[in-house]
Order: C-alpha cells, then sequence, then structure tokens
C-alpha cells in the first residue's frame, strides 16, 4: 500500500465531509490538508528509510505551520481562520536516531494504521454509496447516516495516532489534525 | 619489653579477626552466588511464562497459566529482594575484591537489561495481537461481536502496562546506569552470557569514569592545599624538633612526590613525603614528616568524602606508644589546620627528647 496515493485518498474522501466543521473550528481546510498529505509524506520517508531504500539521514520536508487560533472576540462572533504562520523558515527534517526496537514497533503500529485507515475509507466509500441509493447522505437512514460518521471518526482516530507516531520518529508532526479528528468526532 | 608483647598480641588478635572476617565473607558469597543461580533459572521459567500469557491473549489464556505466572513473579520478585539486600551487605563490605564488588554490581545491570529483553519481547506481542484485532474490528465492521471489542480493550491494557514497564526500566537504566535505549545495540541477538558481558563492560566503565572524576576533584585539592600543609608542617618541624640533626633543607615536592632524600643522614635526618592521591587510597592522602627508621613523626592527613571533596584533616603524632595521638580539624582551611597542629605538638618537643634519650628499646623500634 503506498501511503502518498493512501493520504491523497483520506484528503478527497475525509476533508470534503469535514470542510464546515474545520471552518467552525477556526482551522483553515486547507492547511489541514495539507498537513494530512505531510503526515504520509512522512509515513512514506519513515518506511524508505526502515527499507534500505533511503540513508537514515536524508530530509524530509518540514511541516506546515500552524493555524494561529485568533482570540474570540467580545461580541462572540466565529472567529474565521486565518493563514499567517506560527513560525517560518524552519528547517528540514531528519529521522530520529532510534532504537532498533522502538524503530521496530513504530513501523508495525504505523503499517497496521495504514491497513485500518484503508479499511475504514473501504467502508466509508461503502456507506456512502448506499447513501447515495437514497439520494445522498442527507436523504439516506439514520442508521446509514451514523455509519457514515462512524467510519469517519475511526479514520480520524487513526490519522491522530499515526501523527503521534510520526511525532515519535521525527519530534515533528503535522499541525491542525486534532481539529480534524475534534470534527470528526461531532 | 610489656608494650611489645602487648603489640603483638594485638597483631594477633587482628589477624585472627581478619580469618574470621576472610571466612565470613566467602560464605555470603557462596551464599549470594546459589541465590544469583535461582534467581537466573527463575526468571527465565517466567519470561518464557509471560511471553506464553502474551502470545495466548487475554481471552485464550488459562487460568492455570495466569495462576502460575502470578505465583512465579512472586516467588522472583522475594528472591531478587533478598538478592539484593544480601548484595548491597557484601558490596558495602570494606575488604572485598574490587573485582568481586564489579560483579555483583554487573550482576544487578544484568538482572535490569535481562528485564528489558524480555519485556520487549511481551511487548511485541501485545502490540501484534491489540493491532491485529483493530484490523479484524475494521475489517468486522457492524458485524464485530462483543468478545473482539472485549478482547481488544483487554489486550491494549495489557499493553498499556508493559509499555509503562517498559518505560520504567529505561528510566532506571538511565539513572541508575546512565544506559539509553541506544547503547544497548542488538539487545534481542543477545544471549544470557553476552548479555552478562555486556552489563560488566558497562560497570567497569562507568567504574573507570567515576574514578577518574573523584581522583580528579581529590587532586585538585591537594594541590590547593600541598602549600598550605608542608608550609605549616615545616614550620612544626622548625619549632619542635630542634635537634632534628638536619645538616640541608629537605625538598618538598608537589603532592606526587615522595620525598626521601638520599643525601640526607639516615639517622636523625626528618623527611617530608606525600603520598600521591591513588584510587585504592582514594579516601585519604598524607603529608608526613617522620624520622627515617623510626616511629617518630607526624602525619596530616587529608580525608576525602564519597564525591572527592575534602572533608576533614586528621593531625597523628607517632611516638612509641602504636597508638598515636589524633587532632581532627573538620574544617579543611589553614587556620583549623594549624590550631590542631600547634595542639598536637605541644608536648612534642619533650616526647622527641625522651624518645632520643630512652636507650632499653630496640633499634628495630627506632
Amino acid at each position: 500500500m503506498d501511503p502518498i496515493t493512501l493520504g491523497a485518498s483520506v484528503t478527497t474522501i475525509l476533508l470534503s465531509n469535514v470542510g464546515q466543521k474545520l471552518i467552525a473550528k477556526a482551522a483553515d481546510p486547507e492547511k489541514v490538508a495539507s498537513g494530512v498529505s505531510w503526515l504520509f509524506q512522512a509515513v512514506s520517508h519513515f518506511f524508505k528509510i526502515r527499507k534500505k531504500q533511503s540513508p537514515a539521514d536524508t530530509t524530509l520536508v518540514p511541516p506546515p505551520a500552524p493555524t494561529v487560533v485568533p482570540a474570540t472576540n467580545e461580541a462572540g462572533s466565529t472567529p474565521t481562520p486565518s493563514s499567517s504562520p506560527v513560525s517560518a523558515g524552519r528547517g528540514a527534517v531528519r529521522l530520529k536516531a532510534l532504537d532498533e526496537f522502538t524503530a521496530e514497533q513504530l513501523e508495525q503500529e504505523i503499517t497496521s494504521l495504514l491497513k485500518q485507515i484503508d479499511t475504514y475509507l473501504g467502508n466509508l466509500r461503502f456507506e456512502e454509496e448506499k447513501a447515495a441509493f437514497h439520494g445522498g447522505a442527507s436523504q439516506a437512514p439514520v442508521y446509514v447516516r451514523n455509519m457514515i460518521r462512524l467510519q469517519q471518526r475511526e479514520v480520524g482516530r487513526r490519522l491522530v495516532r499515526l501523527n503521534a507516531a510520526i511525532n515519535k520518529a521525527y519530534g515533528v508532526s503535522a499541525p491542525d489534525l486534532d481539529l480534524m479528528a475534534a470534527a470528526l468526532e461531532e | 619489653m610489656a608494650g611489645l608483647i602487648q603489640n603483638i598480641q594485638q597483631q594477633q588478635r587482628q589477624e585472627s579477626h581478619q580469618q574470621v572476617e576472610a571466612h565470613l565473607l566467602a560464605t555470603q558469597l557462596a551464599k549470594l552466588r546459589g541465590l544469583r543461580d535461582d534467581e537466573v533459572r527463575l526468571r527465565a521459567r517466567v519470561a518464557l511464562l509471560e511471553t506464553q500469557a502474551a502470545a495466548l491473549g487475554p481471552l485464550q489464556r488459562k487460568a492455570d497459566l495466569a495462576e502460575a505466572l502470578r505465583t512465579e513473579q512472586g516467588v522472583l520478585q522475594r528472591l531478587r529482594n533478598e538478592l539484593e539486600a544480601r548484595q548491597e551487605d557484601v558490596v558495602a563490605t570494606k575488604d572485598l575484591p574490587a573485582a568481586t564488588r564489579l560483579h555483583l554490581r554487573a550482576e544487578r545491570l544484568d538482572e535490569h537489561i535481562s528485564d528489558l529483553k524480555a519485556r520487549r519481547q511481551q511487548a511485541r506481542l501485545h502490540q501484534r495481537n491489540v493491532l491485529y484485532l483493530e484490523e479484524k474490528l475494521a475489517r468486522l465492521g457492524d458485524e464485530a461481536t462483543l468478545n473482539i471489542v472485549n478482547e481488544l480493550s483487554l489486550c491494549q491494557d495489557e499493553l498499556k502496562l508493559v509499555t509503562a514497564q517498559l518505560a520504567a526500566l529505561h528510566s532506571r537504566l538511565q539513572t541508575e546506569w546512565q544506559l539509553s535505549a541506544t547503547d544497548i545495540p542488538n539487545l534481542e541477538d543477545l544471549n544470557e552470557k553476552q548479555i552478562m558481558e555486556f552489563a560488566l563492560e558497562v560497570v567497569a566503565r562507568r567504574e573507570r569514569d567515576s574514578h577518574a572524576v573523584v581522583l580528579g576533584h581529590m587532586s585538585d585539592a591537594v594541590t590547593k592545599l600541598d602549600e598550605t600543609v608542608t608550609a605549616l608542617l615545616k614550620e612544626l618541624r622548625a619549632s619542635a624538633y630542634p635537634s632534628g640533626g638536619l645538616s640541608s633543607p629537605v625538598a618538598i615536592g608537589g603532592p606526587a612526590l615522595s620525598l626521601v632524600r638520599s643525601d640526607l643522614p639516615p639517622h636523625g635526618s626528618l623527611d617530608l613525603f606525600v603520598r600521591p592521591p591513588t584510587w585504592e587510597s582514594r579516601e585519604r592522602v598524607l603529608w608526613s614528616v617522620r624520622e627515617r627508621g623510626s616511629f617518630m613523626g607526624v602525619e596530616v592527613e587529608l580525608v576525602f568524602d564519597a564525591i572527592g571533596q575534602p572533608r576533614e584533616f586528621r593531625c597523628r603524632r607517632y611516638v612509641s606508644d602504636p597508638k598515636p595521638e589524633c587532632e581532627i580539624s573538620s574544617k579543611v582551611d589553614r587556620e583549623s589546620l594549624k590550631t590542631a597542629l600547634v595542639r598536637l605538638h605541644r608536648t612534642a618537643k619533650a616526647w622527641w627528647e625522651f624518645w632520643r634519650s630512652t636507650p632499653s628499646l630496640p633499634e628495630s623500634w627506632r
């Protein structure tokens, strides 16, 4: 399974459904999408190093800067997403010097998470097709809508875990994925 | 004559005491060896049971296996507690040979590293169980049974527990031995013997580093204090032993130099020498003024603490009595040392004259 292709599927399938929710959480959907894309690039980078296809000191582009959450104004209006980065000019990222056991554990976890994400995305597609027969998710029975939400939530949870695993390996992680997972939990 | 007999008797008593202590130590070491062998055997058995339990998973695990594991873990823990307590006692023994002390310490480290290896093996199995069940759950979707969900939850709990144990072991290795996970290469490929060899290497390296640091502290302190001590001893010699027969000044050098001048007359000369700090004499450094070939003299001993910082001065005046007079200055500075030396040598001149004029003492004593 190619992580980059899987990342593209996640971005296409998942983010199209949660765009509005993300905006409501003051997150920029574009930034979240680029964060997801970076996460799968990092996974691919990690596997290449583990499989000795790339040297261990190969660099990886840094993750995009996280969205700055502006303080809620006094009128309590919905905050709008900001595109200004927290920090700029961060250098390239390298895989940390991990002991073999930790690297092996991370590799197994990441491999399994990719499988699970792929499975849940397959389930999601299946449920969405079912909903399509009813004229779309809004017209679908409650059971189908719940199943769609369940699959989305599971993908979101696994993305957060994948991000944590990458953080262990590289010391950096994709920003705003927790916001996306929170949006998917709703 | 009575003094001489008394001295010989005391020496005999000391020798007898040393023999008893050596016998006790040998007995303790033999007991330790037995306990250690039991621990190694039991540790291997517990690791095997833990691996079996992890491989079976929480739902397939039979009650008797879980019970046996709990019992063996309890016995192993008690055995380890006893072993640790006995090891601490033996390591604290002053006469324990350095190699044995090193070996005992290495055994403690070996225990931790072997535990780490066993925990890693379990963590692998638990992680595999969790990931397998998660993947299965994802594939089953709404067909998933409560059975799988419960098993997954139990497996996750077990994985969390083993991960916490691993983290605690890593933290212990880091704190007690300054060893990180990356410092133990290919742990999974090491057998028992290789782990022990690795532990010995680590402990020996650590001892060497620690000795170097302590000796560095000691040398710094000695260099700093050498001038003060030698100046005070010179003053003392000049005032307390005016008839010492010194025809030429005695050379005084740095702390690492033994100063016994060969051009001085063999009798009646007073030589100042400094015993250099070595690891074997790590708790003290001596500056001595002795009359060559006799007990007459004075010593200033600088006593260090465990990390090589000066703790106190002990000043001794040796006369014919085998037990010297001693003044201890708990402050390590010039004034305190001077006070102690002056107090000690208030009657030095009288003793000196008495010693020189007593013809009954055998020559070997002088």
